[in-house]
């Protein structure tokens, strides 16, 4: 059963709350990687300096 | 009738599946993406080396993340199911959303945003490259998750 409910995704309300926390850490995430690519200078330099590097290695516009 | 099994286990929506497979591609992909740039040489490093692959790594966990979401929330929905071309689909119109983003405020700030062609060239071949390890990673993680 338990194996079933790997396959499947479909285990009642525990694998909806499962699917919740990884939404909300998806959306979590989305945040971050703006913050990241584009960088928010004012609430974070440090972050956006930070990933400087690998902002121009994946083709991000940049300074 | 296994691989009828693994066809519907690939085709059903588990978030944290694609979470788990994105993060781990991406964090692969986040090495192999500072080992390309070192090579390629089309910018100036800010840090080094070492100083950056944690970066890197945590980067390209994030981008991966994002992946991984995005694709099982769609992947039912895209008109073609391979999911090698799915996840490199998805990866290309992740990295074009962010590319498009910081077109917008290159037009806004062009002195603080500059476009450089071989740097969006290289991030566009290296986001193929993450959808070609997400997907290899989603068929060997698929099979392996059969066996359990």
């Amino acid at each position: 059963m338990q194996e079933e409910a790997l396959m499947t995704g479909n285990s009642g309300k525990t694998d909806s709350l499962l699917a919740v926390t990884g939404l909300m850490i998806a959306i979590f995430m989305t945040v971050f990687m703006i913050i990241v690519v584009y960088g928010v200078d004012a609430a974070m330099p440090g972050v956006h300096d930070m990933f400087h590097d690998f902002r121009h290695s994946i083709g991000i516009q940049c300074h | 009738m296994q691989c009828e099994d693994n066809k519907v286990s690939q085709r059903s929506t588990n978030l944290l599946r694609g979470i788990f497979v994105g993060t781990m591609s991406g964090m692969i992909w986040g090495v192999l993406v500072l080992i390309i740039s070192s090579f390629t040489q089309l910018f100036a490093f800010d840090f080094s080396f070492f100083n950056d692959i944690f970066v890197f790594i945590v980067g390209g966990a994030g981008f991966g993340l994002l992946l991984g979401a995005f694709l099982e929330a769609s992947k039912n929905k895209l008109p073609f199911q391979p999911i090698m071309a799915q996840s490199i689909t998805v990866s290309v119109g992740i990295w074009f959303l962010f590319f498009t983003g910081g077109l917008l405020l290159h037009i806004l700030k062009p002195d603080r945003y500059h476009m450089e062609g071989s740097q969006h060239l290289q991030g566009f071949l290296l986001s193929i490259l993450l959808g070609l390890i997400f997907g290899f990673f989603w068929i060997s993680f698929s099979k392996n998750l059969k066996n359990i």
